[in-house]
């Protein structure tokens, strides 16, 4: 079986790195209660503190005391081989499809796409996540932006959909009492 | 090619010191350059640069030493190129100062082949820098790369730096100050290769990398070009091009620069009275050295093609093109590659030689490269063709000057080759071929800086050698041909009056020193139709084939000091069996042409070829076939062409 593409970044806090893996690699988010082999053995030992699933990422936080420098090499090895096995990987509370799907589009918002949201005013914040639909409500600039229905679909629908292929539909909510609102010239669809 | 030649590293110490390590062709020796304000060779080509190479970078008050490394895809080294990078980056090498800091060009558009070499860079636990090169051809090519993202995800620095920003370099330039504050990766990259691929894989990934296509231009040029039928005609189009250029475009520059020193040669005889100091400027400095000198315009064109066909990106195609037919011999393909440099000059031929990981293989392509026609055969090779077809003859639409140029430089790349080939039969029971990697650059458009500085380098190395060298063999030759002086009686009684200076000359130089000296070795020289101041040319040249221009130049313009080309061409037999007869017929020029083509007249290249091997064994065998083979071809061709003739 081939090794899992990962790669370790820094965080601002010395202790915590970020183990970036592929999405979809395992079935679970949050905090791990177990995890198989080696791994499972660190994080009962003194090495690691804490271990915790993102959609995209492994963040593991060493004991004060235990350097990445001393143990980074053992760490990526126990974490390379836990993660042939997702299967027992085990979450701290139970995790539903909504949380897989929650954390997803968490994880998009905080990426590149939401990043360029951002970058001209735009604000995105997630209504709801459930049976396979999510809503966000797209605000700030995007309100009377033509292009937010754009953005909507082409980078936040996709990127979720990377993260979450069961998806069925992203819908985005407009803030109420600015849906009727009038614009003299306008390119984009009501109905849209 | 030749700015590697002959240069020594020297170590400066006491300062921050920084290496420049990355894959060849990524553009180390171009970045090296722009740091430092020197002028190292570069090319669109991979494998210019073989030997460590320093220069100091002025950074805001501060020097930073940079050492420019060759070109490596892993630093788990197969050949002795690949050695030096990965004993200079080995802390535990006590014979090289381990950098300070290094910095790493990678090539955005080979970014995952560059990593792997990266991680093993970063396993040194050095302080490291990317320098990323070529984004502008990625984006051009349509490749994505997320700068940031990259940074992010290595942990260490990133600089993109486009070739020619000024700003990118400031850039890069102002991170060279602080070693320190180069950001040092979290946990460094694995060791084991799958693993590693794995971390690899996850960074493109991270960043967003998108392949990019293959230049859309590139592949449509290469359809043709790396064709087999049609490549390597167009291959051999474009070589037989090259040398009726060098003679067309040449020859009206030539001439103005030949009128110039023949009329400097009448001024001479006209104002200056000592005969001595006269004979001394119009022989030695004007016949001699001049005679050498006219040859500047083609040592130029020789040069600017040679870095236009580089600088695009197609010299990378001939070698896929031989290595084909290489292949079949059993030669590797890096060894066509030293063959190639040797076109300007043996020596960095012999230098490339160590991309090449077996020294068996080393040591035979070293034993051909010499006969590979440097710059240095084309003054001789020019003057001999003259002599031997006239620039009026045409064979079909074409000079036939250019097509026995074509044919000389054609014939010495073979001889080259089959040379390689029979030292590898001899030496190794077949080892197994080890595989050849070369990319094939995108197309580019050669910059004119880089085109400039070739032509220039070359031509001050022509002049330099000139300078010296050739110029100190040239008087003692002159001494040797003016000496012993003949007093007006022992003249008159051998029946030249005093009073005619051109008589006086005439006479000296048949009955000098350097007569005695011709005329002893003409027994060896004899089948080939050679008299004694061919024989003093030959021997002359030993030290520099130039030489042998500058030799005869002064003997014609002993003669005829006005018009030394004229001299030349109506020179005869002073004595032997052959008196009164013609000297440069077809079959004596001919045999001097194919002479020239195959021996060692090259003290650089013996010399370069001890140090290289670490004995005078292989300089010592390279002399002696050479000899041998550069006699008996002149013998046969002498035979052949006086029979046909």
């Amino acid at each position: 079986m081939s090794v899992v593409p990962m790669h370790p970044e820094a965080t601002a806090d010395p202790q915590t790195v970020r183990w970036v893996i592929p999405a979809g690699t395992l079935p679970v988010v949050g905090e791990i209660a177990e995890a198989p082999d080696e791994l499972g053995k660190m994080l009962h030992s003194e090495d690691v503190v804490s271990l915790a699933v993102e959609t995209q990422a492994v963040v593991i936080r060493l004991a004060d005391g235990r350097s990445w420098s001393g143990t980074g090499a053992r760490v990526r090895d126990a974490l390379s081989a836990a993660l042939r096995h997702p299967r027992q990987w085990r979450p701290a509370e139970t995790v539903t499809e909504d949380d897989m799907l929650r954390a997803a589009l968490q994880d998009v918002l905080d990426g590149s796409a939401g990043d360029y949201i951002r970058s001209h005013g735009g604000e995105v914040t997630i209504v709801s996540a459930h049976d396979r639909h999510a809503e966000v409500r797209m605000a700030g600039t995007c309100t009377h932006c033509p292009a937010a229905g754009f953005t909507l679909h082409s980078r936040l629908e996709s990127e979720l959909r990377a993260r979450f292929p069961a998806l069925v539909e992203l819908r985005a909510t407009e803030e109420p009492g600015k849906a009727s609102r009038r614009s003299w010239l306008t390119l984009r669809r009501r109905s849209a | 090619m030749s700015a590697h030649c002959g240069q020594v590293a020297r170590t400066v110490t006491g300062k921050t010191r920084l290496a420049l390590v990355g894959s060849p062709n990524s553009g180390k020796s171009t970045l090296f350059n722009a740091l430092t304000g020197l002028r190292t060779k570069t090319g669109n080509y991979p494998g210019v640069t073989v030997a460590r190479y320093e220069g100091t970078a002025r950074v805001g008050g501060h020097e930073v030493v940079v050492e420019d490394l060759p070109g490596t895809y892993s630093l788990d080294p197969i050949s002795p190129d690949e050695q030096v990078v990965a004993d200079a980056l080995d802390p535990d090498n006590p014979d090289i100062g381990t950098p300070d800091g290094i910095l790493v060009t990678i090539d955005a558009t080979t970014l995952r082949r560059s990593l792997g070499l990266l991680a093993q860079v970063m396993r040194t636990g050095l302080p490291i820098c990317v320098v990323l090169t070529f984004r502008d051809e990625l984006t051009r090519r349509g490749g994505t790369l997320d700068v940031s993202a990259l940074r992010r995800a290595l942990g260490v620095p990133v600089v993109g730096v486009t070739s020619g920003s000024r700003n990118d370099l400031a850039q890069l330039q102002s991170m060279l100050l602080d070693l320190a504050a180069w950001e040092r990766p979290v946990v460094p990259p694995p060791t084991d290769p799958s693993q590693r691929r794995a971390w690899v894989e996850s960074l493109l990934q991270s960043a967003g990398y998108e392949v990019p296509e293959v230049d859309r231009r590139t592949r449509r040029i290469d359809a043709v070009l790396l064709h087999p039928l049609w490549g390597t005609l167009i291959f051999f189009a474009t070589m037989f091009a090259f040398f009726q250029i060098i003679f067309t475009v040449a020859a009206p520059l030539q001439d103005a620069v030949q009128s110039l020193f023949d009329s400097l040669g009448t001024l001479v005889t006209e104002h200056v009275p000592n005969p001595l100091l006269s004979g001394f400027l119009g022989s030695a400095l004007i016949g001699g050295v001049g005679g050498v000198l006219v040859f500047l315009p083609q040592i130029a064109l020789l040069f600017l093609m040679i870095s236009l066909l580089e600088g695009s990106g197609y010299l990378s195609r001939a070698a896929f093109l031989m290595d084909r037919i290489m292949a079949r011999a059993g030669l590797e393909g890096r060894a066509f590659v030293a063959l190639l440099s040797s076109l300007a000059c043996a020596i960095p031929g012999i230098m490339a030689t160590r991309s090449l990981p077996s020294a068996k293989d080393r040591f035979a392509t070293m034993m051909g490269a010499p006969l590979m026609t440097c710059s240095a055969r084309l003054t001789v090779y020019v003057l001999l063709t003259g002599l031997l077809v006239s620039p009026d003859t045409r064979v079909g639409p074409f000079g036939a000057q250019g097509v026995v140029m074509f044919a000389l430089y054609l014939v010495g790349a073979l001889s080259a080759m089959a040379t390689a080939w029979v030292f590898k039969r001899f030496s190794s029971r077949g080892g197994p071929v080890l595989p050849f990697y070369m990319e094939m650059p995108s197309y580019r458009l050669p910059r004119p800086r880089s085109v400039a500085d070739a032509i220039w380098s070359a031509c001050k190395g022509f002049l330099h050698k000139v300078g010296r060298i050739i110029l100190l063999v040239t008087v003692v030759l002159w001494l040797l041909l003016s000496l012993p002086m003949h007093s007006d009686a022992q003249l008159r009684s051998a029946g030249v009056d005093p009073v005619d200076r051109t008589a006086v000359s005439a006479y000296a130089v048949d009955h000098s020193y350097a007569a005695d000296i011709g005329h002893a070795i003409e027994p060896v020289f004899a089948p080939l139709g050679f008299d004694w101041r061919i024989n003093i040319g030959v021997l002359g040249s030993l030290s520099a084939r130039e030489v042998f221009v500058a030799t005869l130049g002064q003997v014609a313009a002993a003669q005829n000091p006005e018009q030394p080309a004229e001299a030349l061409t109506h020179m005869t037999y002073t004595d032997g069996p052959h008196q009164g007869e013609k000297l440069f017929t077809p079959a004596t020029t001919a045999a001097l042409l194919v002479f020239f083509l195959y021996a060692l007249q090259c003290m650089s290249t013996i010399g370069v070829m001890r140090r290289e091997t670490g004995s005078w064994r292989w300089p010592a065998v390279a002399f002696g076939y050479m000899f041998v083979l550069a006699w008996t071809m002149a013998f046969l061709t002498h035979t052949l062409v006086g029979l046909s003739a």
